[in-house]
């Protein structure tokens, strides 16, 4: 309640702007601005478009720019609480705060002011529990307070140098009318006003009608600037500011109240600072000339200053990435082409099956590239978290179905390669932490040179397993249905099994071996019987078991088969499954929300598995 | 067979490929430290901005007069409880290293009684101290050196400038003790030594 009397009467301190639309601003400059986000900097606009899905949870609103909306929210905050930028489609969340709006309409700050109020009480008491135990109700109403909070941080983050609306008694200087006077202006004063307020109040006490015309006008503008600084003191959510004086953090941004605080000023940031205000004039006086003056020198200012430390090229790069979509891209590709195979099974056209083929390489290449870009943009192998895992074994999937059809066009391995990596790239956005799926790294993963031996070995070995696992799938169809793949026999299928399970062993052992050296190096132990290090191994067990069973003859081709296509199961259990655990050293995969999606999909495989083996032994019994 | 560990070899050296050029390949040159550059030339690297001020003596001088020594530039006001803790260290550090460092304190102080009082008692505990040349205080009554030019709120800060008058390091708050700044002093005398 405290903080959401505090914004109001921030947002009373704060003038309006001159013009409320800014149509006519280019932001182009304005959008290279590097910040700093979630441990790492990227461009502004970026990171406007970032923030505002958050908030909204939609990749556009209206049809304004990001950069354009965004520049709005911290540049005039006096605005601020009118304007529609939160969603909300939880229908019980919605119904018990009384939201009678439609569903997709966006709220503003003024209609969830009385509801964020009326929930403090239950959020508080959530923060108390462990996070494992929210419902998805409570994960919505946690998710509008942060979103909440967010926001008014974003309004309040440039308050130190945003006009202020007060009325300075003459005696602490001579201001003009229309003098725009911003924090830093008063702060100068800041002692003397204190000190002026103490004596007052221990002349005339705390009764405000005891005081004069003058001394009303003190003890309001040091209340204004007491919280002013309030809010400033817990504002980090917009850091643009580099932090000049400690070389060990050289590579941090502070928002601009923490680094005053924090007496990490320095005449450099003070230009830089006294930059941001020349855009924030221009802003709000829709001026474009001085507009644009302005924000050319901020970003000229700030280039400058990081010496190619945040080239631009690796911004315009993580634009491209972040407005193409290549994931999405990817998938469809995948859609397509598994619906070009249906066509030709449903109709045996040859050219379908060609033109999946094509479309199937298609969407490797973007998906590829995809990888590409997010190692150049992040300087790091493509295997550092968990949803990279996901999108990199859906590489290897798609790049295997091409490699294996790519001479004979043979309909299973593309319908493999596709569908496994469509299912892995739609699987993708549940697993990642938030809209800003470029994470920065847990330190434990933190090594390039092991993420790009020990993690990439066992990924690749994933991704072959996984391929291993449908193959099998394939031979039991072919065995079940002998005449749904006519053009191949069974016993080819099974070859291509067998050989992808043993690639998939040599990459796990090497990975899980390599996983040990690296474990010695950073914990100083080999092996520690962690829950991840056990999953590795279930992995080596369960193919090593399934070769000997196959070359000791103690398992028939299907028996072998159907432990084949088990290892679906096996793989999902040590990559995903081992993360519920929430125990061990490899913090940096633990997810939730997660359980029963993997537990259906445990259930339906062990069903799919189960009736094909049924079927394959019915009809060599007939 | 032969084929397939073709393609096992290639996702290897792919591999290896990936760690060379993440880990080792050569990158771009980074801006080199300041100690390079220093020897370079003898020009400041990170120059503290210029200003000018009427000190309590009544002598006009600017930060610029005083190239060629270490500056120890101090904003600090009679409010300011840490500030008076710390004033001392600085008139010691004056004493010690008279050819060498200039101790230049800026005040915020909005009541300038209450400076003088201050400065009075300074005097009183440490008269050649502060009888010296090389200790100079001013009154920025407007902080348009501490707030506007150095961007100084929380008082004290402290920036240690060296002779060639770049910004080496800054000191926030009063937390430190009188072997840390003669550390920070020596340390600058020997980089200056060294680099010119």
């Amino acid at each position: 309640m405290m903080r959401i009397l505090l914004l109001l009467l921030m947002l009373i301190s704060f003038a309006p702007s001159a013009q409320a639309e800014n149509k006519a601003l280019s932001y182009t400059d304005f959008a290279n601005i590097p910040v700093l986000h979630e441990g790492r900097v990227i461009p502004l606009d970026i990171f406007a478009a970032t923030t505002l899905e958050t908030l909204s949870g939609r990749s556009h609103i209206g049809t304004s720019e990001a950069s354009d909306i965004f520049a709005d929210i911290i540049f005039n905050p006096a605005d601020g609480a009118a304007r529609k930028i939160f969603g909300l489609t939880n229908e019980t969340l919605r119904t018990r705060l009384k939201i009678e709006t439609p569903r997709r309409a966006l709220l503003s700050l003024n209609d969830l002011e009385s509801p964020i109020a009326e929930t403090r009480a239950h959020v508080e008491a959530l923060l108390t529990r462990d996070p494992a135990s929210f419902n998805k109700d409570e994960r919505a109403l946690l998710a509008l307070h942060s979103n909440v909070s967010r926001y008014i941080g974003l309004m309040r983050s440039l308050s130190l140098i945003l006009p202020l609306n007060v009325d300075v008694p003459a005696h602490y200087g001579e201001f003009e009318e229309n003098a725009n006077i911003a924090y830093l202006d008063l702060a100068r004063f800041e002692a003397r006003i204190m000190a002026d307020l103490k004596s007052l109040v221990s002349r005339k006490g705390e009764d405000i009608a005891r005081y004069s015309g003058a001394e009303k006008k003190t003890a309001l503008l040091a209340y204004n600037l007491q919280s002013i600084r309030a809010g400033g003191a817990v504002n980090d959510g917009l850091k643009i500011m580099p932090l000049k004086w400690d070389a060990a953090r050289a590579q941090e941004f502070q928002s601009p109240w923490q680094l005053i605080l924090s007496g990490q000023g320095s005449p450099e940031n003070a230009d830089y600072l006294g930059l941001w205000k020349g855009m924030a004039m221009a802003h709000r006086a829709d001026d474009a000339v001085s507009w644009h003056a302005a924000s050319g020198a901020a970003l000229s200012h700030i280039t400058a200053r990081l010496a190619g430390a945040y080239p631009q090229t690796k911004f315009t790069l993580e634009r491209l990435y972040h407005n193409a979509q290549p994931y999405s891209i990817a998938a469809f590709l995948y859609g397509a082409a598994l619906l070009l195979l249906l066509a030709y099974a449903l109709r045996g056209v040859t050219a379908a099956a060609i033109a999946a083929k094509y479309t199937l390489l298609a969407g490797a290449v973007f998906h590829g590239v995809a990888i590409a870009m997010r190692v150049m943009i992040l300087d790091r192998p493509p295997v550092g978290t968990l949803y990279e895992s996901v999108l990199f074994v859906a590489f290897i999937c798609a790049a295997l179905g091409f490699i294996l059809s790519r001479k004979n066009t043979n309909a299973l391995y593309i319908f493999c390669g596709s569908f496994s990596a469509l299912l892995l790239l739609l699987i993708a956005p549940f697993i990642s932490t938030g809209s800003q799926t470029l994470g920065v790294l847990s330190a434990v993963l933190n090594t390039n040179f092991w993420l790009a031996t020990h993690v990439l070995c066992i990924t690749i070995g994933y991704g072959v397993a996984v391929m291993a696992a449908l193959c099998a799938h394939g031979y039991l169809i072919a065995r079940g249905w002998p005449t749904l793949l006519p053009k191949m026999s069974a016993d080819s299928v099974l070859q291509i099994t067998y050989r992808f399970s043993l690639a998939a062993l040599l990459f796990t052992a090497v990975g899980t071996i390599l996983g040990g050296i690296w474990a010695d190096q950073s914990w100083g132990r080999f092996w520690g019987w962690d829950p991840k290090e056990n999953g590795a191994l279930l992995i080596v067990i369960w193919l090593i078991w399934l070769q000997h069973g196959r070359l000791s003859g103690h398992v028939n081709a299907a028996g072998f088969a159907v432990g084949i296509a088990a290892l679906n199961i096996i793989v999902a259990l040590a990559w995903f499954g081992v993360n519920l655990l929430s125990v061990g050293l490899h913090s940096y995969g633990f997810t939730s929300g997660l359980a029963w999606g993997l537990c259906i999909f445990c259930m339906v495989q062990l069903g799919v598995i189960g009736a094909l083996y049924l079927r394959t032994h019915l009809l060599e019994k007939t | 067979m032969k084929r397939n560990s073709l393609i096992i070899a290639v996702i290897c050296a792919a591999g290896l490929l990936l760690t060379y050029a993440l880990d080792f390949a050569p990158r771009a040159p980074k801006p080199p430290a300041p100690q390079e550059s220093a020897k370079a030339q003898c020009a400041a690297a990170n120059p503290a901005p210029d200003f000018t001020f009427t000190d309590i003596r009544g002598v006009q001088q600017s930060l610029s007069d005083h190239q060629g020594k270490i500056v120890i530039l101090n904003f600090w006001a009679s409010w300011c409880a840490p500030c008076l803790k710390e004033f001392p260290h600085f008139l010691n550090a004056a004493q010690e290293y008279p050819d060498d460092i200039v101790f230049i304190a800026a005040s915020s102080d909005f009541n300038a009684p209450a400076m003088t009082r201050f400065i009075d008692k300074m005097q009183r505990e440490h008269p050649k101290a502060m009888a010296q040349e090389n200790v100079i205080i001013f009154h920025d009554e407007n902080q348009a050196i501490t707030l506007d030019l150095f961007q100084t709120l929380k008082l004290p800060e402290t920036i240690l400038i060296d002779r060639h008058g770049g910004m080496k390091s800054k000191i926030i708050g009063a937390e430190w003790s009188y072997d840390d700044l003669r550390q920070d002093i020596e340390n600058m005398k020997i980089s200056a030594e060294k680099t010119c």
